[in-house]
């Protein structure tokens, strides 16, 4: 079970607290009954001394009180607080509570509480006393009870409080338990959260203001993450040395072997070696950052030089180049990626194009939309959706690199983005990108 | 025309340096950045191709540079760095135009005249004045849609004057833009040239202004 660490520590207090609390309750109600009881007892006991030392016997060998306990209790009718005193098995006195009523004394020992019945079923608990008089052959027997209710409602009324009282603590645990929780873990809560942020490239590191136990948690993520980094920017520097060292000696040969009479099959083998290495140049400088955490990137922030490196290129051609960038559009892709991209699809667009070129970008929902259009000839409907699968055939026609649409074909391949070609309102070729908004989580 | 190409690849350099020299321009050669930066300080050129990796310097530096110090030629930078934030970057610090290795020799010289034009406000590779027509491109003369054939030192000479149009310009201003560093010839060479190419194109166009030097002036503005 993959429960969270809040819910764990939260089902625990909560098991803990609600298996405790009884157990608690249940000790402390029996320990007050215990108490009341002997307490009770006590009473009894004392009553029981009482009669006994004032028990005398007369000539006639009749048993006599010299004084009654002078508790109202003992005169109430069926008040359960009864004495009785038997000689010889019989009844000789008894309490003006019990009226014409006998109680059955209980087989006890002497002064030890025992549990009885009296009128009406009345639970009683009362202690026994054996004398033996002066003057008196047999021993008579005393017996003195109270009424069990009596025990029956102090508990009771003991274990309502209790009940409400625990109940009170075992709420009042809980919610400052879960608060607890909540408290100890925000700062869990908020690691994670700059996690999140650094995955999609909201923050280029996590937060070290945390908790001293995890800022070394986050430190040490930080760690890694500048060391992949790292990696990643000496990989590509190095791809892309040897790309660049490749380039000037292959420039060379395609100077020389303009005065050769092969020079026309050859400088298309050259061609070949330098989309070979562009295309490698451009996975290397792009698969790192593809795969990375995201950066987000200000779309038009991004685009305004590559635009300016446009119209310069083409500035003998007299293009107007109209760009909408909302600036507060972001995407999810590393800008010199995304200036390779729309670099690559505007000079494309300025080269076909005979008066203008849009470029475009808007939110659709949660994603991007970057359109780039022409007024130029476009391509053929036949022919647009193999101008991706295909690479680069159509974009051999103009002079130039001819590499264009291969690197956005990896670009988009890389970084998941969906490329769509139609007829663009201005006549030429419309080239639509939708960025996708959020990450999946 | 006289261009300065900053390219510490010996190959390449001397290849695209005699490439430009057939196409008419006036080629000097910097292998290294500290070089380039000298000769675009001390020596007046039409246009500047600037390799991004020079040794010593890198060129992007010294592109900066030129540019804060008011340096206003025009830059073409030519590099192995084919990807578009480089080309932005490139753009940014000051070049004018851009050419990634390989390519084509003939698109840098194409690029290279198109640029000095444009420096000149003139967007055309056709340049007339009066009754004289000049392929800035081709390296042609035509008299009266008649072509003439002008050796490639009396070409260079008039095409600068052409470009400099209704302004005087200096002998030693020819001098250094029609010859290449290394060589200092005697100022009474400009004139014989002027000389030469007044006479093949039978035409008193080119004005000698005592004391200055040689204007060619638009026959409105004459």
């Amino acid at each position: 079970m993959r429960l969270s660490i809040s819910t764990r520590l939260i089902g625990i207090a909560v098991v803990t607290t609600l298996a405790l609390l009884p157990l608690f309750g249940y000790a402390l109600s029996r320990a007050f009954l215990a108490s009341a009881e002997s307490s009770f007892d006590r009473q009894i006991d004392a009553y029981l001394l009482f009669l006994a030392g004032r028990l005398d016997s007369n000539k006639e060998g009749d048993i006599v009180f010299s004084r009654q306990p002078g508790d109202d209790r003992f005169e109430q009718l069926h008040s359960g607080w009864y004495w009785q005193l038997s000689k010889s098995g019989k009844v000789q006195e008894t309490s003006r509570s019990l009226w014409d009523e006998t109680l059955v004394p209980p087989q006890a020992p002497p002064r030890e509480p025992v549990a009885l019945r009296g009128p009406a079923d009345q639970a009683l608990r009362g202690a026994t006393l054996e004398l033996t008089l002066g003057g008196l052959a047999e021993p008579v027997n005393l017996l003195v009870t109270g009424p069990r209710q009596q025990i029956d409602a102090e508990v009771a009324s003991f274990n309502w409080l209790l009940v409400r009282s625990l109940g009170l603590l075992g709420l009042i645990l809980v919610v400052a338990l879960v608060a607890q929780i909540r408290w100890g873990l925000a700062p869990l809560r908020a690691m994670a959260e700059g996690l999140r942020q650094v995955r999609s490239g909201t923050a280029p590191r996590l937060d070290v203001r945390l908790p001293s136990d995890l800022s070394a948690v986050a430190r040490a993520m930080n760690e890694v993450l500048a060391h992949q980094e790292e990696l990643l920017e000496r990989g590509r520097s190095v791809a892309g040395n040897l790309a660049h060292a490749l380039k000037t000696p292959l420039a060379t040969i395609r100077m020389k072997i303009d005065s050769l009479e092969a020079g026309l099959n050859l400088r298309a083998d050259v061609a070949q070696i330098q989309r070979i290495v562009d295309h490698h140049l451009t996975l290397a400088a792009a698969a790192g950052r593809a795969s990375g955490p995201s950066r987000r990137t200000a779309l038009g922030e991004s685009i305004e030089p590559v635009l300016a490196a446009v119209r310069m290129l083409h500035a003998d051609r007299r293009i107007e180049l109209h760009a909408e960038l909302p600036p507060e559009l972001r995407v999810a892709v590393d800008a010199q990626d995304l200036q390779e991209l729309v670099g690559n699809l505007l000079d494309n667009a300025a080269k076909w194009a005979r008066t203008r070129v849009d470029l475009r970008a808007a939110r659709r929902g949660d994603d991007v939309l970057l359109s780039i259009e022409d007024d130029g000839p476009g391509i053929a409907e036949s022919e647009r959706v193999q101008v991706l699968s295909r690479g680069l055939r159509l974009d051999e026609q103009q002079p130039g690199s001819g590499l264009g649409l291969a690197i956005v074909k990896d670009l988009a391949r890389l970084y998941r983005l969906q490329i769509a070609f139609e007829r663009a309102p201005l006549g030429g070729l419309g080239v639509n990108i939708r960025f996708p908004g959020e990450l999946p989580a | 025309m006289r261009l300065l190409l900053a390219e510490d690849d010996r190959a390449l350099a001397d290849g695209l340096a005699s490439v430009l020299a057939q196409s008419g321009f006036t080629v000097d050669q910097a292998d290294c950045g500290l070089k380039a930066d000298f000769l675009v300080r001390t020596e007046s050129y039409d246009l500047v191709i600037l390799d991004l990796g020079l040794p010593r310097r890198d060129g992007l530096s010294l592109l900066r540079d030129w540019r804060e110090a008011g340096y206003h030629q025009p830059v073409l930078i030519l590099t192995a760095r084919s990807r578009w934030p480089d080309k932005a970057a490139g753009f940014g610090a000051g070049a004018d135009d851009y050419v990634a290795k390989p390519f084509e020799p003939m698109e840098v010289v194409m690029r290279a005249q198109a640029l000095i034009r444009r420096s000149r406000g003139q967007s055309q590779p056709l340049l007339t004045v009066g009754a004289i027509t000049v392929d800035m491109n081709q390296g042609r003369v035509w008299v009266d849609g008649r072509p003439v054939t002008l050796t490639q030192q009396e070409y260079k000479m008039l095409a600068y004057l052409m470009l400099s149009k209704d302004r005087v310009v200096s002998r030693t201003e020819l001098i250094e833009h029609v010859y290449a560093r290394d060589r200092d010839p005697d100022s009474n060479v400009v004139d014989v040239l002027i000389g030469r190419i007044r006479r093949r194109l039978g035409s008193d166009l080119i004005e000698t202004v005592r004391g200055r030097g040689f204007v060619i002036r638009t026959p409105d503005a004459a």
